[in-house]
């Protein structure tokens, strides 16, 4: 009997994530990536970040809920930003204000699909402006499609496990964020929903990223009962 | 061959490209009848398309029998290729016979391969004796690939839809377990691990789901106000 492995479904070791990205690194003209799974409810794991600034781009977007990472999502097609200095940032106004304080000058995200779904997106960046060759293009999209499943598997297991995949690198599934909006959810009477916005604005106000609010929040530090401000 | 590829590529009815192939195999190689032996979970080959009743007959005969060129090409990994079924009797006497009732005088099997992985074979059966023509052999091995890579792709969907459907899950059941915890630590003024012992041994008590005890902390609190 042969079995010809096609990812991680059940029972076997999860794939490592940093496997996740490899492949677009080696095979890309690009210097950076990192890999996030969502659900059609909206929720997102990231599970793969090849550095620090590959971490805060998607930080940054995840902080601002706009950015190339969720247009690629809404128009399920690749989002290619050639040079980030150069272009029209009117449809994410928010993080192109604060993309060009960072290093990265062109940035690529692709939806990874699985079938007819998007389950995911891989962020893209590289350190000196250039557009992607049609055949890079090609070739990251096929990547995407390939990876989907096994990235898939992988957010699931990391979801269902404890949690210690979460670091300060890889944003994992930010249990500290949820945690935290439940808490204000509660201490502002209003939904989830709305807590998650309250939490985001605030941070947003503050100059800080949802992760550190989050943190401050559940370690009873920061109390939205309080005005705030 | 283009209406092949083109299933290739959207969502398809396995069998159904299966059985498009076994067809376009007999027609292209001048075979009475052509069929596709995969092994089934366990192990053992069984007939996933073929042209005919006729060619399903003797394969399935041929694997209860557990002796044939079917067998031997997908135990190998090597083309088998039979010339004369009559000259056979003597190493496949079963085979021979149930081949010469349904009026095959020869056949080809070729191994379905992937990075030396024999994942099944195409077997050719026809109405006259003679060796298998290069040119058709070739042509043969090019359907075997084609046959391999829609069943790959298939295989690489389903589980990837399976993984897909376990990450909508795990992934919205952890949202929601992490806010519920929020909302208890706070409502009751405990920490995270109690607040998290607690909704388990809730679940166990009436026998719900962490999730859907989570659900029911975070309508709850939310209810509470006017």
């Amino acid at each position: 009997m042969v079995t010809i492995e096609a990812g991680h479904v059940d029972g076997a070791e999860p794939p490592r994530s940093n496997a996740l990205h490899a492949g677009f690194l080696a095979r890309l003209p690009v210097d950076g990536a990192s890999v996030s799974m969502v659900t059609v409810a909206g929720n997102q794991s990231t599970v793969s970040s090849s550095d620090a600034l590959a971490t805060r781009l998607e930080q940054l977007q995840y902080d601002l809920g706009e950015g190339p990472h969720y247009r690629a999502l809404e128009l399920q097609k690749p989002v290619l930003v050639p040079d980030v200095e150069a272009a029209d940032h009117s449809v994410w106004p928010m993080f192109g204000h604060a993309v060009v304080d960072t290093d990265a000058k062109a940035l690529f995200s692709f939806p990874m699909r699985i079938g007819a779904a998007t389950v995911g997106v891989v962020d893209l960046y590289r350190l000196s402006p250039g557009l992607l060759s049609d055949r890079d293009v090609a070739q990251a999209t096929a990547l995407a499609g390939a990876a989907a499943g096994r990235a898939a598997a992988y957010a699931a297991a990391d979801a269902d496990g404890d949690g210690r995949h979460d670091s300060a690198l890889v944003g994992g599934t930010r249990r500290h964020v949820h945690q935290a909006t439940g808490m204000i959810a509660v201490q502002l009477d209003t939904s989830v929903t709305d807590a998650f916005a309250r939490l985001r604005g605030y941070a947003y106000v503050v100059g800080r990223s949802v992760d550190d609010i989050a943190r401050d929040v559940v370690a009873q530090t920061l109390d939205f009962t309080e005005p705030t401000g | 061959m283009v209406d092949l590829a083109d299933t290739l590529v959207v969502d398809y009815d396995i069998v159904d490209v299966l059985h498009t192939l076994v067809e376009r195999c007999a027609d292209i190689l001048d075979a009475t009848d052509a069929g596709i032996l995969l092994p089934d979970p366990y192990g053992d080959l069984e007939v996933i398309a073929s042209t005919s009743e006729r060619s399903q007959l003797i394969s399935l005969l041929q694997v209860r029998a557990d002796e044939g060129p079917c067998v031997d090409a997908y135990e190998s990994g090597e083309l088998v290729t039979v010339e004369s079924i009559a000259a056979t009797f003597a190493r496949w006497p079963k085979f021979a016979t149930d081949a010469a009732e349904l009026d095959y005088l020869s056949m080809h099997a070729i191994p379905m391969k992937l990075r030396g992985q024999t994942i099944g074979s195409l077997n050719l059966f026809r109405d006259a004796t003679g060796p298998l023509h290069p040119d058709d052999a070739i042509a043969a091995r090019a359907l075997a690939d084609v046959a391999t890579i829609s069943i790959l792709q298939e295989r690489t969907l389903r589980q990837a839809q399976i993984a897909q459907e376990q990450l909508q899950h795990a992934l919205n059941s952890r949202v929601v377990i992490e806010q519920a915890k929020g909302v208890l630590s706070h409502s009751e003024n405990i920490d995270m691990t109690e607040a998290f012992n607690r909704m388990r041994a809730r679940a166990r008590t009436t026998g719900a789901r962490l999730s859907d005890v989570a659900e029911k902390i975070i309508s709850q609190a939310q209810n509470r106000q006017p």
